[in-house]
């Protein structure tokens, strides 16, 4: 990627964010309306519950309006081009996130253990090991290990089957 | 003073502590070693194994990893021209052309023995002003704090390392917004908990963090991808005298840089790379031979080392004294400070002198560690370097699910947690700086409670904000700070894209 196509590209990149985060500050700002309003009414100064988190998503909305025109901005200055547009999640972090979710769940099902050498043995295949010593090694001493730690010597416990 | 010195040292001889010193620190040189990883991910995923342990063994064992790391990173620097943390960037610059010279392990030792020092000499500074500090800030009233508090935020949003000074206030404006949720601290009123009760009591700081710095982390390292790396041959090392030797040839240059380090560390919001380049950059211009600089000169290494170690002493000193983070890694030892009942501020040095005296004498024995380890292990931390991605990024990501669920065994944690990690990751990978979120997070509170009792106290006027010296003092520097950069960004001419 040369250097326009590189510019260009950040400047998508901000602008997606920036745009993302005036959503978020907007609907924060209409949400300090539904706060409770019980408070110190009858302490003279106090600014009250809202101040703060109103103050601040008007800084984040004017912060990210500023974000967008300069990445809008940046934009205008260069031609279009065939510039890949950024993408979110993509190939194996996506991958690895929703593995991960799985496990979690999985850890559920099935208890701490058995979810945990299924969870790095795979990983490790999907990542590229394939060395048979790593991959039926290190997932079962990882597993016990981390085990014995947590629930052995720090008495934290971690979740146990539900099917089991 | 001496006595509580004493008592510190006193704490230290105990065998539990010893054994947790000497596991941590050799793990918070592998951390540091891995690029990618570093302190800031080791932290986060090994706070959940203090949770049972005392508050000084505890504590100890995150300094103890936090301190290793600093060295850590050098190996890195110099046997693969890859920085293990951002702090050895400068440490790249002499000590690999060394190594690519056949002068692998003599870089190596400068190196630790440079952090060594560095780090000793942080600890006696640390020693000597945070009970100065603490005893002024005795004195603080709620203004101070909100002053103090917010010219941290700005800190840490202005010199942030990555993207733009705009990228950085957003950062930190949002990490004070997160700040917000739970219920109101001052009243009964909830805020963004949306009917959930877990929220009630606040986001949970230390599920947020794994996921900010610890998941985030995992998914970009899976997209980088494993690169072979290879490692430059290592000559017949000399030994630990002689190395002082070249070392202490340099003490000028180790001495500026340990003291800039340290007195850069405890400037909140600063850090450890700002540190070593001002350090580097001093020691090249006060050398009779410049131009060796950059080209494999041991002073290099010694003034990026030297002042990289001393930043852990000075980074300490707003923590300990003063209960304000100075980035992103002390944010997480008070963290730690708070799991364990300890408040970090100056009345810790009243209620709790033995536990502070402890901590210093802990930080010492930590260095005198790294020394020994780091030098005897110098090999052994070299082949860390051939630990693939693939084995990394799967571990990382079980011990995050451990620290998080373990905090208070609930999924809703585990659940912040990867919410938090793919925001992370969004943002990191956008070139949003992530420090200022977490500075927001833990001093959000402070600053809200400290404008809202000092509004209290005035009856609603605002002008004790201003009236009372030190927080007149720190406000003004913040403007001062913020207008600068502000004009900086819409007046100072753009650079213009290149042409095609």
């Amino acid at each position: 990627m040369d250097k326009m196509q590189d510019i260009r590209m950040r400047a998508r990149q901000d602008l997606i964010i920036g745009f993302c985060l005036s959503l978020f500050s907007m609907g924060s700002y209409l949400f300090t309306y539904h706060f409770s309003s019980q408070q110190l009414e009858s302490v003279p100064g106090d600014l009250g519950p809202a101040f703060f988190p109103r103050l601040f998503l008007l800084a984040l909305l004017a912060v990210s309006i500023f974000i967008i025109v300069s990445s809008l901005r940046k934009m205008a200055k260069i031609p279009a081009d065939d510039t890949p547009r950024p993408k979110l999640f993509q190939g194996l972090p996506f991958v690895m996130l929703i593995l991960f979710m799985l496990y979690i769940c999985l850890s559920l099902l099935v208890g701490y253990i058995p979810a945990t050498i299924i969870y790095l043995g795979l990983t490790f295949y999907i990542l590229g090991v394939r060395t048979i010593w790593q991959l039926a090694t290190i997932p079962p001493v990882l597993s016990l290990v981390t085990y014995y730690l947590f629930q052995g010597l720090l008495d934290i416990y971690l979740p146990t089957s539900c099917l089991f | 003073m001496l006595a509580g010195i004493i008592g510190g040292w006193n704490a230290v001889l105990d065998i539990n502590l010893l054994f947790t010193l000497l596991f941590s620190v050799p793990l918070g040189i592998v951390v540091g070693v891995l690029p990618g990883v570093g302190a800031m991910v080791g932290i986060t995923v090994l706070l959940p194994l203090t949770f049972t342990m005392g508050p000084v063994v505890g504590i100890s064992m995150l300094i103890a990893v936090y301190c290793g790391s600093f060295y850590g990173g050098s190996v890195s620097a110099i046997l693969i021209n890859t920085p293990g943390s951002p702090a050895a960037i400068c440490t790249i610059m002499d000590g690999y052309p060394m190594a690519r010279n056949g002068e692998a392990h003599r870089a190596m030792n400068a190196a630790v023995v440079a952090s060594f020092l560095g780090g000793v000499i942080s600890v006696i500074l640390l020693t000597l002003c945070a009970p100065l500090i603490a005893a002024v800030a005795l004195k603080f009233s709620y203004t101070e704090y909100f002053a103090i508090a917010i010219f941290g935020i700005i800190m840490v949003v202005t010199t942030s390392e990555k993207g733009s000074f705009a990228k950085g206030i957003a950062m930190g404006t949002l990490g004070l917004i997160i700040s917000t949720v739970g219920q109101d601290k001052m009243g009964t009123a909830e805020r963004f908990t949306f009917g959930i009760l877990d929220l009630s009591r606040g986001l949970p700081l230390l599920p947020v963090l794994v996921g900010l710095f610890a998941i985030s982390q995992a998914l970009a390292l899976t997209e980088k991808g494993t690169k072979p790396v290879h490692l430059q041959n290592m000559e017949k090392r000399t030994g630990l005298l002689a190395s002082f030797k070249d070392v202490l040839g340099y003490k000028l240059t180790l001495l500026k840089s340990s003291l800039i380090g340290t007195a850069v560390g405890a400037i909140p919001g600063t850090g450890s790379s700002i540190s070593t380049f001002v350090s580097y950059s001093e020691a090249k211009r006060a050398s009779k031979t410049p131009e060796k600089f950059g080209t494999g000169y041991v002073e290099g290494i010694i003034a990026s080392e030297s002042s990289n170690n001393s930043v852990t002493g000075g980074a300490l000193i707003p923590v300990l004294a003063l209960g304000i983070p100075g980035d992103a890694i002390t944010a997480i030892m008070l963290g730690a400070f708070l799991v364990h009942g300890l408040i970090p501020g100056p009345m810790l040095f009243i209620e709790s002198l033995d536990f502070v005296n402890a901590i210093f004498a802990t930080m010492m024995v930590t260095y005198v560690l790294v020394l020994f380890v780091g030098f005897y292990g110098a090999k052994i931390f070299a082949s860390v370097l051939k630990i693939r991605e693939a084995i990394l990024v799967p571990v990382i990501l079980v011990l995050s699910f451990l620290g998080a669920y373990s905090i208070n065994s609930s999924l809703f944690d585990v659940g912040i947690s990867c919410v938090f990690g793919v925001v992370g990751y969004i943002l990191n990978k956008y070139n949003f700086p992530l420090a200022p979120i977490v500075m927001g997070l833990i001093l959000g509170p402070i600053a809200e409670e400290g404008l809202r009792r000092s509004l209290m106290v005035s009856k609603g006027s605002w002008s004790i904000l201003v009236t009372q010296p030190i927080s007149a003092s720190f406000l003004a520097l913040s403007a001062l700070i913020v207008f600068r950069k502000a004009y900086v960004l819409l007046f100072s001419k753009k650079q213009k894209p290149a042409a095609c």
